[in-house]
């Protein structure tokens, strides 16, 4: 499969006040053709700052950028090629709809740049079918204006996607729609990529967009990549305590590798099956554990992996339970669903299933 | 934020071109701004009159000093400058704050009232007040005379408080209008933290309103200041007669010698340039860079201080001051157009419409009323789309010498329109003779208005710009457009509104404008405003009064307009 996008030691920094910031630290990666492919990370992490430099809005310090075959950005070479000779198309966190156009001329305009060869009825056509594919379609004359926030985010993809570009760059296009809208919309927007087989990079804070989303993850911490995996084994496996601590909640206890995959921790020893590359036998280590996974039990339990404790605080949240249980000096979260009720004070057992414990290095 | 500091390269068509356009844009500010006002600095330390052969020497500024009249001169002009300054904030201040914060009623005809006072010219007003206060035929001097008895008038114009009445109206506009913004955008949180501390309104506005406003107040003070030394036409209109002269007017004075005396003219002007600059530093070091016209962010409350049963006495010392100070000498002055002879009502048939009728007859007056029309919309339509090209390259693009070409753009606010009209005089008179054929033309009096009004309306399209979001244009970028097409078909039409209020805005200040064009205007292109003056200073009252009130028609049509199309002066909050 072809490459889509190309990225080779990126750096940017910015001067501020009292020094700079390496907004992009060096940053490299790889995108096949026909990916969703999701940066995620926190606020000011930069992963905007690297969308905007695929799409030449900004100008990295070094490294290079390949769209396809065609290299536009190149500090070494002094190659630097302008968004509009870029082949891509952005969606906006801000939508960027002109407000002095209606919809119809908002979407059009790609086309109207540069018609690729086509009668102006067809590019009507092609108009009026992006619309539909969009469901906005029957509303081209409307003034953009008059256009609710979810209508205007929809007219932003209607007019990347009628560019036909190789790569479509998405910048939290959905953050500034209310909850209900945003879930209806992550499917909608896979669907829609997937059908038409654009590649999209896409870029978002919020992991539950980007787990339900993409084909893969690239987590962005720092201005580094922390780690790129496919959702499942960015939940399952991730590759340190930051990029544990930042997808999803994980329960991190400081432990030593005592044999083969066995984590010996303050409150216990505890088999494991996974251990990070780089630990080996004596080792200081992480154990991680996500609270869903742990079993709570009122009666000790059979096996290993067991440790006593007592209730100190509980939380419903419909869906399901969180309580945090003091077991020696630590506090495990624990995740239930909401049929089990704990009790503040209850003394209570926790069962670690092993092929949920990790182990991971401790930075 | 770190997005927002980077402020990218913007995509104008490839390097070279960039740089060029960047360069031309660049010389021209720097041609009309710092080019005039170092051949001021340089000149005064020449002998020669502009056009005659250079002879260096420091002969100008032997005879301006040497002039005795000089000490009372710059006496004259601090002190007035200085109780004007000072009168005025403490109105505005006032205003401000039953205009902002208050539950007042008739707000917005207030805010009009005062709005419209800063768009009225200063001379015909003056006239109206002269109707008024003058010792020997001023029509409140007769009534208060009739009515108590007096042997004397009772109020002489023609005096230091004459001339400080005169600008009160416009001196208070002039900062209300600068206050308001801030006044407006205070977050209301912070007086109610006061009032649940226990202060009372009085206290509230004293302790912790005005001390946070302090920024503002300061900086309008020095800008009003500065702008208080620049004015020329009341101070001859009402104190040449007196025989009080300030540095304008006496700048005036030394030009209308026969021959006129350069010299110490221009060596007057660089000493008054060199003490504005040092007060504009100083504004400048204690604001920092902040600008005067931000964007106010919504999402703050604002809250009324109920005044309850006070609120009708401040509503009454705002009509009162507007009453007295704005509309009043406006009525005299259309009444004026109707006498026969300016002043007397004593004599027999003192009404006649013969000035209105005779006035369009008048070649001198169409020939002035057609330069006017025609500065007026080659500055308003050039300026415009200058001030618009300079804003837009000071706001998206990043370039070493941002800075200096700020500091350019903002130079004529710094400039009396006196010094304005004289350096361009040096300009075009010194520089060969290809520029010198242009004097006297209306295209110098184009440029000169277009110079003057820089600061200001490039103040306002830079706000403009700044509500036309980077990613609008980032998104025809994104959708293959190229540079050009995309400030054609998305920058100009969003700007488009903006531009045509600065455009009216300049069209205004050419029309009433004359500081900056009474050194620079011959016989056949003088305006209206000028035509005025002539007549004021040839006795013809009665003539005066009626281009007076065209003039202000004009003015307020244009005013108008601009306000319908929402601009509020010194503040974008242009939703």
């Amino acid at each position: 499969m072809a490459t889509a996008l190309k990225i080779d030691a990126l750096e940017k920094r910015f001067s501020i006040k009292d020094g700079e910031v390496r907004a992009i630290d060096g940053i490299s990666l790889a995108v096949e053709e026909g990916e969703f492919f999701t940066f995620l990370g926190p606020s000011g992490c930069g992963k905007t700052t690297t969308l905007r430099c695929i799409a030449g809005l900004e100008s990295p310090d070094a490294g290079e950028i390949t769209i396809g075959d065609q290299l536009v950005f190149s500090s070494a070479r002094k190659i630097a090629i302008p968004t509009h000779k870029r082949p891509i198309s952005m969606v906006f966190q801000s939508y960027a709809i002109w407000p002095h156009m209606t919809v119809f001329e908002n979407a059009v305009l790609p086309l109207k740049v540069d018609s690729k060869g086509l009668s102006s009825r067809q590019i009507s056509e092609k108009v009026t079918e992006v619309l539909r594919l969009v469901r906005m379609q029957g509303l081209e004359d409307r003034p953009a204006t008059q256009l609710s926030g979810g209508q205007q985010q929809r007219l932003a993809l209607a007019r990347a996607i009628l560019r036909e570009p190789r790569l479509i760059l998405l910048d939290e296009p959905l953050s500034n729609l209310d909850a209900k809208l945003r879930q209806q919309m992550r499917l909608e927007l896979r669907e829609l990529m997937e059908h038409l087989k654009i590649t999209s990079i896409y870029v978002t804070h919020d992991q539950s967009e980007a787990l339900s989303m993409s084909t893969r993850i690239a987590v962005i911490l720092n201005g580094k990549i922390m780690q790129v995996s496919v959702p499942t084994d960015l939940y399952t496996r991730p590759v340190n305590k930051q990029v544990a601590d930042f997808i999803g909640n994980t329960n991190f206890l400081e432990a030593t590798v005592a044999h083969g995959t066995c984590l010996r921790t303050t409150i216990g020893s505890f088999a494991c099956t996974g251990l990070a590359d780089e630990l080996s036998d004596g080792s200081r280590a992480v154990m991680a554990i996500r609270p869903e996974n742990i079993e709570p039990h009122r009666s000790a339990p059979d096996g290993n992996n067991v440790v006593q404790g007592k209730v100190e605080i509980t939380s419903f949240l419909g869906e399901y339970v969180d309580f945090w249980v003091g077991v020696g000096g630590a506090f495990i979260q624990v995740r239930s669903h909401h049929s089990f009720h704990p009790v503040k004070g209850e003394p209570l057992f926790l069962r670690f299933p092993p092929e949920y414990c990790f182990g991971i290095s401790p930075n | 934020m770190l997005r927002a500091l980077a402020l990218s390269d913007a995509r104008f068509p490839r390097l070279s071109l960039r740089a060029g356009l960047l360069l031309i844009l660049f010389a021209m500010v720097a041609f009309m701004t710092a080019y005039p006002l170092s051949l001021v600095f340089i000149n005064s330390f020449q002998v020669g009159a502009p056009g005659e052969p250079v002879r260096w020497g420091l002969d100008a500024w032997r005879s301006a000093f040497a002039d005795p009249t000089i000490p009372g001169v710059l006496g004259n002009t601090f002190f007035l400058a200085g109780v004007r300054v000072v009168i005025a904030l403490t109105l505005a201040i006032f205003f401000a704050w039953v205009v902002t914060r208050t539950d007042t009623p008739c707000k917005g005809f207030i805010e009009f009232s005062l709005w419209l006072g800063f768009f009225l010219p200063h001379l015909p007003i003056t006239i109206g007040w002269i109707l008024l206060l003058d010792p020997d035929f001023g029509v409140l001097n007769q009534f208060l005379m009739k009515l108590f008895g007096l042997p004397k008038a009772p109020f002489n114009i023609y005096s230091y408080g004459g001339i400080i009445w005169a600008h009160l109206a416009f001196g208070t506009s002039i900062r209300f209008l600068l206050i308001t913004p801030a006044f407006r955008s205070m977050d209301a949180a912070l007086e109610e933290a006061a009032y649940t501390s226990g202060c009372n309104n009085l206290s509230t506005l004293l302790r912790i309103t005005i001390p946070i406003l302090a920024p503002a107040i300061i900086a309008a003070v020095i800008l009003g200041f500065v702008k208080a030394l620049q004015s020329l036409e009341v101070e001859l209109a009402i104190g040449f007669p007196a025989g009080i002269l300030v540095y304008s007017t006496k700048i005036w004075e030394y030009l209308k010698w026969e021959p006129a005396r350069y010299g110490p003219a221009t060596a007057l002007s660089s000493f008054f340039i060199v003490a504005i600059f040092a007060l504009v530093l100083v504004q400048r070091i204690m604001l920092g860079r902040r600008e005067f016209t931000t964007i106010t962010g919504r999402g703050y409350t604002s809250r009324r201080t109920r005044l309850g049963p006070w609120r009708w006495l401040t509503f009454s010392l705002c009509i009162l001051f507007i009453a007295v100070m704005i509309y009043m000498p406006l009525l005299f002055l259309i009444l004026g157009t109707f006498m026969r002879i300016f002043g007397l009502f004593n004599i027999p048939d003192p009404w006649t419409a013969r000035h209105w009728l005779g006035a369009f007859d008048d070649p001198t007056f169409l020939v002035s009323l057609r330069n006017t029309l025609l500065l007026g919309l080659g500055a308003g339509v050039f300026g415009s789309i200058f001030y618009a090209l300079v804003s837009y390259v000071l706001v998206r693009l990043r370039f070493t010498g941002r800075g200096v070409l700020d500091l350019l753009a903002w130079l004529p606010w710094a400039l009396p329109g006196v010094l304005t009209g004289l350096a361009l005089l040096w300009v075009f008179l010194g520089s060969g003779s290809v520029l010198a054929s242009l004097y006297g033309s209306i295209y110098l009096l184009i440029l000169a208005i277009i110079i003057s009004e820089l600061p200001l309306g490039t103040q306002i399209l830079k706000a403009s710009v700044l509500q036309v979001h980077r990613e609008l244009e980032e998104a025809a970028w994104a959708s293959g457009a190229p540079w050009l097409y995309t400030f054609r078909r998305i920058v100009v039409p969003l700007l488009a509104p903006a531009m045509f209020a600065v455009g009216l805005v300049t069209f205004i200040s050419a029309v009433r404008d004359i500081p900056t064009v009474v050194f620079l205007a011959t016989f056949d292109s003088r305006t209206l405003s000028l035509l005025m003056l002539d007549y004021i200073a040839g006795g013809s009252f009665e003539k005066s009064t009626v281009i007076g009130v065209l003039v202000i028609i004009l003015i307020i049509v244009a005013a108008v307009l601009a306000r319908i199309l929402g601009l509020r002066m010194g503040n974008a909050e242009q939703t």
